[in-house]
């Protein structure tokens, strides 16, 4: 028996994951029910990564990080039975409140016909078009969905599935072309627009005019809560209900996982991974190693550029992973009073999201900022109160607020985060208080999470919310590499399941499911005894 | 692998229902998204399928065989395209009022650069497509 088995076989753990957030605990989950015996470790003292509840004033419990759920897949949720382990997805409805400067303001409602309504207050054309924007964006995730829970097959097999010049056209849309484009085809008034056009940019380094910037807002469109496509909601607990559902899942089917424990290396030995090493110092030898941190961490720092080719190590160091991000995260003492449609009691217009984005020009301007190393002088603004659905998670009569801000570069041009959060915290409230006045006395207590915290905090590299940017060239088969994009690695018995995977991020657990399905394969093939 | 399974109630006495659900060219016409059928022998067919993906459309062309049959209560047939294959059986029970019972079943995998995606489109749509077949076959059984 070679060597390599024989260690291997002697290996307690069958796989080793690196990282508790969503994807590791669903990796872990169904790899566990499968029979193997799974390990997972945690840097951090709470599982959740980026989805995780934290008690930021004392009775008040954010989404620090990821702030609304949706995306998840469905089939995720029934497979780990997530409900029986405590989770609970209520939709928002509306889903959306958009405030004007002039004092106008617009909702985005679940029923379709209740929005054409509210849009036809803007032009009517733009009313009539929007049920075609929507069957658009419908027949776009009838496409897309089945590949999520699946490896990306290579993109010219994918796009060969378009052909003829209708398919091609589709194609182009869905791929090359920008949102704003796509919206200004579709659309005549500027408000419309810029009600549809947010999802667009979230959590990337680009703008609505950027070309494939159509696809980010197509993959921002394809959640589903209770069967109904295009939904986004709020969990009951926040994000960390998400991955607390998701840990007892992985422990009831045998998964261990610890926290506290900050992996120091791989340990790779004649092109195989045999474990790792903790900070701690100790070794834990796996079967297999299963990484839900970020590429560049995993690669050029975990495992090392020597136990890699040439070629792949330039792939993963030219990965765009530049974050845009800043998270702006309240307690506050009373509702907004927003301009557009006054009143602090609870109303519609604080159940959705709160977007201040008056315009595609609005978000592009805010992009252009970050192009040249600055902060947003006017940011695009997501804002959430999770406890005006959800009293759980606020002491009786005050709120959370949640506000997701950009465009906040990792890369400054001049000083470190470290010397502008406040600064930057106090411009995302300036803006905020141009449209609800009232905010600025009704905040308690305010935590300002910068890219650099996201960084070294939460350990995204560069910030970036998704491991590595969700542009179209580094989507599919691209992601994290060409030739690499099916979960195994150069380095035998690594695999990836984070974001840095297919299909990407945004809460979702396909790169999750879809490592553990590599590893599994693997496994049964008996290429990991 | 996907696979759809219904049981329903055709008001038709078992022999008729029978005479209908072994004939390939009948039961292609009860399957969603069978655009043709060309009988090969008695005991091969190939049906042309259109498959609709949200904007695009799918055409295969599945050749289908009868693999078993137990007159008259239980038929086995299998299907096999380029990029998909499936296996399907039906199985009929005479009813006390005259009427048939008929469980239906079908397994399909797809095959190619594409399976699992094609898999997973399969998983979204064979549920509804097996309530489909039960509906068309009512429909042409119970009309006359």
């Amino acid at each position: 028996m070679p060597l390599i088995v024989r260690e291997m076989a002697a290996a307690s753990t069958d796989v080793l994951i690196l990282g508790a957030g969503h994807n590791g605990l669903i990796a872990a989950s169904y790899l566990a029910k499968a029979g193997l015996k799974v390990r997972v470790v945690e840097r951090r003292g709470i599982v959740g990564g980026v989805c995780v509840t934290e008690e930021i004033a004392p009775g008040f419990h954010l989404s620090t990080t990821s702030y609304s759920c949706g995306l998840l897949r469905p089939q995720i949720k029934e497979d780990l039975e997530l409900s029986r382990f405590g989770l609970v997805e209520t939709h928002l409805d509306p889903e959306k409140f958009v405030p004007f400067p002039d004092g106008r303001h617009a909702f985005v409602y679940d029923d379709r016909e209740k929005t054409v309504k509210e849009f036809a207050k803007f032009s009517k054309k733009d009313a009539q078009a929007y049920p075609a924007w929507c069957q658009f964006w419908d027949q776009f995730s009838e496409i897309v969905d089945p590949t999520l829970l699946a490896p990306p097959p290579p993109i010219a097999d994918l796009a060969g599935m378009f052909r003829g010049a209708e398919a091609e056209e589709v194609l182009r849309r869905m791929l090359l072309m920008s949102a704003a484009e796509l919206l200004d085809e579709t659309f005549e008034s500027e408000e419309v627009k810029a009600i549809l056009v947010t999802s667009s940019t979230i959590g990337t380094m680009s703008g609505p005019r950027t070309p494939g910037s159509a696809y980010i807002l197509g993959h921002h469109l394809i959640g589903d809560i209770g069967g109904v496509r295009g939904r986004w909601g709020i969990a009951r607990g926040g994000m960390g209900a998400v991955t607390q559902a998701l840990a007892g899942a992985a422990l009831h089917w045998g998964a261990k996982i610890e926290t506290g424990a900050e992996v120091r290396r791989l340990i790779v030995k004649d092109g195989a991974v045999r474990g790792a090493e903790l900070s701690s110092g100790e070794r834990i030898e796996a079967k297999a190693v299963i990484s839900n941190i970020d590429p560049k961490q995993t690669f050029l720092k975990l495992a090392g550029p020597d136990h890699l080719p040439a070629e792949f190590v330039r792939g993963i160091e030219r990965l765009k992973t530049e974050g845009s991000v800043l998270k702006v995260n309240c307690a506050i003492s009373e509702l907004p009073d927003w301009k557009a449609l006054p009143g602090t009691r609870l109303g519609p217009q604080h159940i959705g999201f709160q977007d201040i984005c008056p315009s595609i020009d609005y978000l592009e301007r805010a992009y252009d900022a970050a192009k040249y190393g600055r902060m947003s002088e006017k940011p695009f603004l997501d804002c959430l109160i999770q406890s005006a659905s959800d009293p759980t998670v606020a002491p009786p009569g005050k709120h959370t607020l949640s506000i997701f801000t950009q465009y906040f570069p990792y890369h400054l041009r001049k000083g470190s985060w470290d010397d502008h959060r406040e600064e930057a915290g106090d411009l995302v409230i300036d803006t905020l208080c141009e449209y609800a006045p009232n905010m600025r006395k009704a905040i308690l207590h305010r935590q300002v999470i910068t890219p650099l915290d996201l960084e070294r905090t939460y350990g995204l590299t560069e910030g970036n919310i998704f491991h590595a940017e969700i542009t179209p060239d580094q989507m599919f088969s691209f992601r994290p590499v060409p030739g690499w994009s099916e979960y195994r690695t150069p380095i035998d018995r690594l695999y990836l399941c984070g974001s840095g995977a297919h299909p990407g991020g945004g809460v979702m657990g396909g790169p999750g499911h879809n490592g553990a399905q590599a590893v599994l394969e693997d496994w049964r093939a008996g290429r990991l005894i | 692998m996907p696979s759809g399974e219904t049981t329903f109630v055709v008001r038709a006495p078992l022999e008729r229902v029978w005479g209908f659900l072994s004939d390939m060219q009948q039961v292609g016409s009860c399957i969603s998204g069978v655009e043709e059928v060309k009988i090969v022998d008695s005991a091969t067919a190939e049906w042309t399928i259109k498959q609709k993906i949200g904007f695009l459309t799918k055409t295969m062309k599945v050749r289908t065989q009868s693999l078993e049959q137990t007159p008259p209560t239980h038929a086995k047939f299998q299907g096999e395209g380029e990029e998909v294959s499936m296996v399907g059986t039906i199985d009929l029970v005479a009813l006390p009022d005259g009427a048939t019972q008929v469980h239906y079943q079908m397994d399909a995998t797809a095959h190619g650069a594409l399976a699992k995606i094609m898999d997973n489109y399969v998983k979204t749509k064979i549920g509804q497509q097996t309530q489909e077949f039960a509906d068309n076959v009512k429909k042409k059984l119970e009309a006359v």
